[in-house]
């Protein structure tokens, strides 16, 4: 922005002389300076106003008054002014035929510069009154400063036009570069929540894989013990006499094997329980409600002695039975984390999408139990995919589904061939639906209905979701549920079958 | 004479079992009911009160298909003979929101997490019951084998005192 650099003669730029033009004008610069010097070589009287300058020498001080005009034949003084933050920044500078020190002589204000010698060189040095009483003692000179003068303010007003462009072109340069950082930076941010969720799905596999690794042995050690320990009680259980020994060991059986009866049944038993042993406590029946009526028949006289001796069977049994069931729920829960999280394999293999869909449903369980869940899943062809990228799809669309219904509502899984050589995979919410105007924008990068610091973690962006799609050659739209509420939908190529495949 | 029930109310079956076993050394002298979610829970209670009884303890699972917890905490508010009655949220899975509210507009008196203590499970059950005992002016003399007899003894030489002064 410096106005030298691009500073032009102005006399050579200049279209040829009019009539109308100022007197003190007609003449070129060059011409002006040359006169001007001659007059001061020629005078000894004058020859006296002439000074040397050093660099660093302060003519001006941004702010003071002196009182004096320079006029520049030789050398660089530069102008500089105060930032924001007290610093210098060099505005202008004034070389030869320029002046220094009009704005103080023609408004009587304060500086508006430092002016400093910054290349060693001479000029006159002025000051106002010396400068007016010229126009008497040496006239021609007078003329010839004034007209210096004109060209100076021309040149300065030339300078300020020039600087008025330039500053429009570097500001529109400007927008653009600020409008490129924002899009890279936004790409940036995107590509490094991608980087942290990859990582987090890594570290979550890593973490699940070692996990495992410790439930399952106390699992398995839990499971064959529970096989130890019917062979036993069975054998303790034969050493009874005989009569006693069938009618124990079928309450072992009921209470190792038989589904536990709904509450309103056991109520339902328990009521005729009371009115048939009007004698034994309500807790001892109550206990006794979970047994079937026909095992119950098999004791015939039931009293205290025989329900206390028969009760501890069936629920030691029962109990058994509990330990087994609960156990082999938490080897499930095991190996389907092992394969949600599929720690360390990445890339794509040819895949059944419903697996993935099935393993994410039952990790979600706990969230999903509040809502009435239909899965509808039927037989699709293969597709080519990296599992647990997929995943990650699944568990960001039906935690999200899930947040849109707030406290209950409907979600339905589908999936399906959408044509020929594509299959879908839809999830439907129940919740308020997403709004037409946000249709477009809900994939975007940056979009988000609420802070995502209340995510459990697993939620990435739709974005990245939409991105793992897109890597898939597969597409990811929104579109209103019929009812209310949104459907997600996902579509992706099914793999190509082999030739000889029949189907 | 009426009785004073304990109501449970968990969707899990094992739970559910397993809770009341181990809230079986009150029984005797607090028959326990028990229901897999909140509308059989409304009907448990709906039968204990159209007997004539009362329900002097809610132990009451959050999370469950259908109504929650706290939403059915918050239904029965309505019913002016459950005033009284303890109400204990037993969760694993109550978020904040869930507990705020629970505490605010549900009542709850107590709040258990699960995985549970038998022990503690027995104390909270001990202590809520004791103070509905207290809290609805009953004879506690048949509750002090069950109960906190400290509490009890306490309340009892109070009434007397005040009988006597009277």
């Amino acid at each position: 922005m410096c106005a030298s650099e691009t500073e032009s003669t102005p006399g050579s730029d200049r279209p040829g002389g009019g009539a109308e033009r100022a007197d003190a004008l007609r003449s070129t610069r060059e011409e002006t300076i040359a006169r001007v010097r001659g007059l001061i070589d020629t005078s000894p009287e004058l020859a006296s106003l002439l000074l040397e300058f050093e660099p660093g020498d302060l003519l001006l001080r941004e702010g003071g008054f002196v009182g004096k005009i320079f006029c520049i034949f030789d050398g660089t003084v530069t102008l500089f002014r105060r930032g924001a933050d007290s610093e210098r920044i060099a505005v202008d500078f004034v070389r030869e035929g320029e002046l220094v020190g009009l704005l103080s002589y023609f408004t009587g204000a304060r500086n508006f510069f430092d002016a400093e010698v910054t290349q060693r060189g001479t000029g006159l040095v002025l000051s106002f009154e010396k400068f007016r009483s010229l126009e008497g003692s040496a006239p021609e000179l007078y003329r010839g400063l004034q007209s210096l003068i004109y060209h100076n303010l021309i040149e300065r007003y030339r300078r300020m036009a020039r600087l008025h462009m330039e500053l429009a072109t570097v500001n529109s340069t400007l927008e653009k570069e600020r409008d490129a950082l924002r899009r890279t930076v936004a790409e940036l941010e995107q590509t490094r929540s991608r980087l942290v969720e990859q990582e987090k799905m890594a570290m979550l596999g890593r973490l699940v894989a070692g996990l495992a690794h410790e439930i399952n042995n106390p699992a398995s050690a839990i499971l064959r013990s529970i096989d130890y320990l019917r062979e036993a009680f069975e054998e303790v259980l034969g050493q009874r006499d005989g009569k006693q020994r069938e009618i124990a060991r079928r309450f072992w059986e009921e209470g190792v094997r038989a589904q536990m009866p709904d509450t309103s049944t056991q109520r339902e038993r328990l009521e005729s329980l009371v009115r048939k042993h009007p004698k034994i406590s309500r807790p001892l029946l109550r206990r006794l409600a979970v047994v079937s009526p026909e095992v119950l028949g098999m004791a015939s006289d039931l009293d205290d002695r025989k329900i206390r001796q028969l009760l501890p069977v069936f629920e030691a049994g029962l109990s058994l039975q509990t330990v087994q069931v609960s156990s082999e729920r938490i080897r499930n829960l095991v190996v389907n984390l092992k394969k949600y999280a599929r720690p360390g394999a990445h890339g794509v293999s040819r895949i059944d999408l419903r697996e993935g869909i099935r393993e994410t449903l039952l990790i979600l369980r706990g969230i999903l139990k509040r809502y009435e869940v239909e899965v509808d899943l039927p037989e699709i062809p293969p597709v080519d995919a990296d599992p647990g990228r997929l995943n990650q799809v699944w568990t960001n669309l039906i935690h999200n589904a899930c947040e849109a219904m707030g406290e209950s509502g409907r979600l339905r899984v589908s999936c399906g061939r959408s044509d020929e050589n594509r299959v879908f995979v839809r999830v439907q919410d129940s919740g308020p639906g997403v709004p037409d105007e946000l249709k477009g924008r809900i994939f975007d990068a940056s979009f988000t209905t609420k802070e995502q610091a209340k995510h459990f973690g697993l939620g990435l962006g739709l974005s990245i979701s939409r991105d793992i799609i897109a890597d898939h050659a597969g597409v990811m739209t929104v579109e209103d549920a019929p009812g209310g509420g949104a459907v997600f939908c996902v579509e992706v190529p099914s793999a190509v079958e082999d030739a000889t495949e029949g189907k | 004479m009426k009785e004073i029930y304990i109501v449970c109310i968990d969707d899990e079956p094992d739970v559910l079992r397993a809770v009341a076993r181990d809230l079986a050394p009150l029984e005797e002298g607090f028959p326990i009911e028990t229901a897999g979610s909140a509308d059989e829970a409304k009907q448990v209670i709906d039968g204990i009160l159209d007997n004539g009884n009362c329900v002097g303890l809610l132990l009451c699972d959050h999370v469950m298909p259908g109504k929650s917890g706290v939403r059915l905490l918050i239904e029965l508010r309505g019913h002016i003979e459950l005033e009284a009655a303890r109400k204990v949220l037993f969760t694993g899975q109550a978020g904040l929101e869930d507990t705020v509210e629970a505490i605010n507009h549900a009542k709850i008196t107590h709040y258990l997490a699960k995985p549970w203590d038998k022990e503690e499970l027995l104390k909270a059950a001990r202590d809520e019951l004791t103070s509905y005992v207290i809290a609805t002016g009953r004879d506690p003399l048949p509750y002090m084998r069950y109960l906190d007899q400290t509490r009890l003894a306490e309340y009892v030489r109070q009434r007397n005192r005040i009988d006597t002064g009277q």
